[in-house]
């Protein structure tokens, strides 16, 4: 499913609320809208083993209503863990700070480029080539602050790899670039495509990393 | 190639090509299973991207019906998009289904459904991204066969090249009868010419190659030469007597992916009898027939709670002339209302009980109010046949604004038969005192209100009363266009559209063209023509070049226009109105005359030889 964009995902979660009869509620205002939202959308072309979508309903949304809007959506998606939130202004994107990823790019690498591989983080600055929100322009960026961890071997023919990046409301760091300039930096010809899943979403508490789901039971 | 192959190829071209979900599949509701021994291997084209076709509900109507019978697994494939044709002719991927991501080669059969012109490129397209020779006479005993249907299959000659098969009429039996029929062959073995042969003899099968077009020394149609005794001499179109009877999905393929139109739609009549007279749809769907209410809601609910559709709407040519339109609309009005579902009611004429429904409906906004006066006088809409008159406009408009309503849309056609400047004259000064009238009500709210006027260049089509008639030239359509858009720029709060003469131009040449357009349309695609409806891709140079190569210019026919009575190029197909009524109709527009409603009193189109016309009369 990694080719639905968030956009999509939302509507499709939408449908399947609207087959097993669970009501949304509407924003009051000029253009009522409902209240659903998927949790700090993923770009296209990523896979994730931990995605969030927060509703406002007054209907009961319990185990077997989970398992009926799982028989509704499409293969490869599913509902795995149910939670009751507090009614709140502020939404779960709010609360997220960073999101791990594990990431594998299949490439033949010499010697001296798995060594290199392993220099990557000592820069000082790490150039990313970010999307200028104003110009659309792609320009170059020291994104160094934004890497909480980061770890990558050399297995099998791909460079295979953790870390954690910046995904918070205000500043967000995508994975792709990131790992292109690994790439680049090793002087790594990247001919197929690089796989990258979203492990999970964090918040913080008092310098503390915690799940997103838990944040709630910190926070409030 | 096999499956997995595809498959690989595709891994590797997605996450480089836009909107990747367009060629996965996977959607709910699709019919996604292993192919079965011995079934008949049936591939549902569309020539145009994923988003337009997956809004058409004709395809999903024929999906669900082949899927439905025990003999033919249906599957479905659109035209891709511009870099994923380039990704797939560098990776060396033919065209594939989204079911199975089976070649379109490896099919039995395969159908393409004809809504517009200018998708016609596409299919060459298609059939070439699929491997499969284009011409009709060069594929062989093993390859699919090539099937087409929809309005534009009336004049399939444009096309007779490439497909083997034409459907004219209803589809939901036809098709059926036709893949049995090549279920058949499949069981028994028997040849392509003898399958050929056989459908023939089913109601609204046309055989290409079984005729011959004849012409005099200068080009001009004369006749078809029947090849094949046992050919008809006309192929009269299928009719569906009762679409009550008929088949209609009660689980549509629910897209992963944004589409056009999102949402459930219920076909709640076949036909319209108001005669516009250059309406195609209008002649081509005789008689009227309707679904009766419970039908309607039965498969609305349904519809609904198999999607999770947010949006109900209901599709015919004019939804106020179901017989029971009232109750019914208020019987669904009340079940979405309930269920935050959202009706939207297209074509509906705007008289008191729209407007109190329109009240009623929650959350709508009271933008977009469309007319669709067709002409700017009441003489030129008088030689069309469009009956809606200034008043009815007004009284409607009045009642808009007080209600709140702060936008309206104006459709009009230029180039209509007998059209002078003073026509022209009429568009603008409908909008002219539209603005003065909504000046007038809404005192103090400068700028609150603007109207849209849109004009399209008309297109004579065959089966309609203007099938003789030309077309204007390219020079006359600027002319118009100029003349229009100076008269717009002088008023303030009034937006003016119109259409590219070009392409209306091409698709008068596809609409009345014989078997000579073939060619066209081959070189049209040679030279990288494709995706002909979408400006952004429309390609004029190549376009240009293959009028040139093919020897087709202004003179045609299909742009001059036919003397009455001449042999028309698409004749072979019998679409049940008859040419006497089109005729007296053409000749009543010269005049003026209009023709009323066939409610009041039938007017004797000639569809009623075939079956049983219910509609005429009714209000008597
Ligand atoms: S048969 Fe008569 S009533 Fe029926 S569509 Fe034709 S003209 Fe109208």
């Amino acid at each position: 499913m990694k080719y639905i964009s968030h956009l999509d995902l939302h509507r499709l979660f939408k449908r399947s609320l609207k087959k097993a009869g669970i009501r949304t509620d509407y924003s009051k205002g000029f253009n009522p809208h409902e209240i659903v939202n998927v949790v700090q959308p993923l770009s296209l072309g990523f896979e994730s083993s931990s995605e969030y979508f927060e509703l406002e309903t007054p209907d009961t949304v319990d185990r077997a209503v989970m398992e009926e809007l799982n028989r509704s959506l499409p293969m490869g998606i599913a509902f795995t863990y149910l939670k009751k939130l507090p009614l709140q202004k502020k939404n779960l994107s709010a609360y997220s700070e960073y999101a791990t990823y594990r990431f594998s790019v299949p490439a033949q690498l010499t010697e001296e480029q798995t060594r290199q591989l392993q220099s990557f983080m000592d820069q000082p600055q790490i150039m990313v080539l970010k999307r200028s929100k104003k110009t659309k322009e792609p320009v170059a960026k020291d994104v160094r602050s934004q890497i909480r961890s980061f770890q990558v071997s050399y297995e099998d023919g791909r460079i295979l790899g953790e870390c954690m990046l910046r995904c918070a409301s205000n500043e967000t760091l995508n994975p792709l670039p990131l790992v292109q300039a690994l790439c680049a930096y090793a002087c790594v010809e990247v001919c197929s495509s690089i796989a990258i899943r979203r492990l999970e979403l964090y918040g913080l508490k008092d310098g503390r990393l915690i799940s997103l789901p838990e944040i709630y039971d910190e926070v409030l | 190639m096999n499956c997995n192959e595809v498959q690989e190829k595709l891994d590797r071209i997605l996450p480089r090509v836009e909107k990747p979900a367009r060629y996965i599949g996977e959607e709910p509701n699709s019919v996604i299973r292993a192919p079965r021994e011995g079934e008949l291997r049936f591939a549902f084209c569309f020539p145009d991207s994923y988003e337009i076709g997956m809004s058409y509900l004709g395809m999903q109507i024929l999906y669900h019906g082949l899927n439905r019978t025990d003999f033919c697994y249906c599957e479905r494939a659109f035209a891709p998009g511009k870099d994923m044709i380039d990704e797939m002719r560098a990776e060396g991927l033919p065209l594939f289904t989204l079911e199975t991501k089976t070649p379109l080669s490896q099919f039995d059969m395969i159908g393409f459904t004809l809504q517009y012109e200018l998708c016609y490129t596409n299919i060459l397209l298609m059939l070439n991204l699929a491997g499969i020779p284009l011409n009709a006479k060069d594929r062989g005993e093993d390859d699919p066969i090539i099937v087409c249907g929809g309005p534009c299959a009336f004049n399939a000659e444009p096309l007779a090249d490439f497909f083997d098969i034409v459907l004219v009429g209803d589809g939901e039996l036809q098709l059926k009868e036709l893949a049995k029929l090549a279920h058949q062959r499949k069981t028994e073995g028997f040849s392509k010419e003898e399958l050929l042969l056989r459908a023939c003899k089913l109601p609204g099968v046309y055989i290409p190659s079984f005729y011959q077009p004849q012409y005099d020394e200068k080009g001009r149609y004369l006749r078809m030469h029947k090849l094949h005794p046992q050919a008809p001499d006309q192929v009269r179109k299928a009719i569906i007597d009762d679409i009550n009877e008929a088949e209609f999905p009660e689980e549509n393929i629910v897209p992963l992916i944004e589409v056009v139109h999102d949402r459930s739609v219920i076909e709640i009549m076949r036909g319209c009898s108001r005669g516009c007279r250059f309406c195609q749809a209008g002649m081509l769907y005789r008689p009227v027939r309707q679904r009766t209410p419970e039908k309607i809601a039965q498969l609305a609910q349904k519809q609904l709670e198999s999607s999770g559709n947010s949006e109900l709407s209901l599709l015919s040519l004019s939804t106020s002339d179901h017989t029971e339109f009232e109750p019914l609309v208020l019987q669904l009005m009340d079940y979405c209302g309930k269920r935050q579902i959202s009706l939207s009611l297209p074509s509906l004429r705007l008289d008191n009980f729209a407007f109190k429904i329109m009240d009623e409906m929650q959350g709508l906004r009271k933008t977009g109010l469309t007319f669709a006066p067709e002409a700017g006088t009441q003489r030129l809409r008088d030689v069309i046949n469009k009956n809606i008159t200034e008043a009815e406009i007004f009284t409607a408009l009045e009642k808009a604004i007080e209600l709140g309503w702060t936008s309206v849309k104006l459709y009009f056609m230029m180039g209509l038969p007998t059209e002078t400047d003073e026509d022209l004259d009429g568009i603008a000064d409908l909008a002219d005192r539209i603005m003065k009238l909504a000046a007038a009500k809404n005192q103090g709210f400068r700028g609150r209100f603007s109207v849209s006027v849109s004009v399209a260049n008309f297109v004579p089509k065959p089966y309609t009363p203007f099938q003789w008639v030309p077309q204007n030239t390219e020079a006359e359509f600027e002319r118009k266009h100029q003349y229009l858009a100076a008269k717009f720029k002088k008023l303030k709060g009034v937006t003016f559209h119109y259409h590219d003469s070009y392409t209306s131009r091409l698709e008068a040449i596809f609409a009345r063209g014989g078997r000579e357009c073939c060619e066209l349309l081959r070189i049209a695609y040679e030279n990288g023509c494709i995706f002909d409806a979408w400006t952004e891709f429309f390609n004029r140079q190549g376009w240009d070049l293959a009028l040139q190569q093919a020897g087709i210019d202004d003179s045609c026919l299909a742009l001059t226009g036919f003397a009455a009575g001449e042999p028309l190029p698409w004749e072979i197909i019998d679409c049940g109105v008859s040419e006497e009524f089109l005729l007296r109709e053409y000749n009543k527009s010269l005049q003026a005359q209009t023709t009323p409603d066939c409610r009041l009193g039938c007017n004797g189109c000639g569809i009623n030889r075939y079956t049983e016309c219910k509609w005429g009369n009714i209000y008597e």
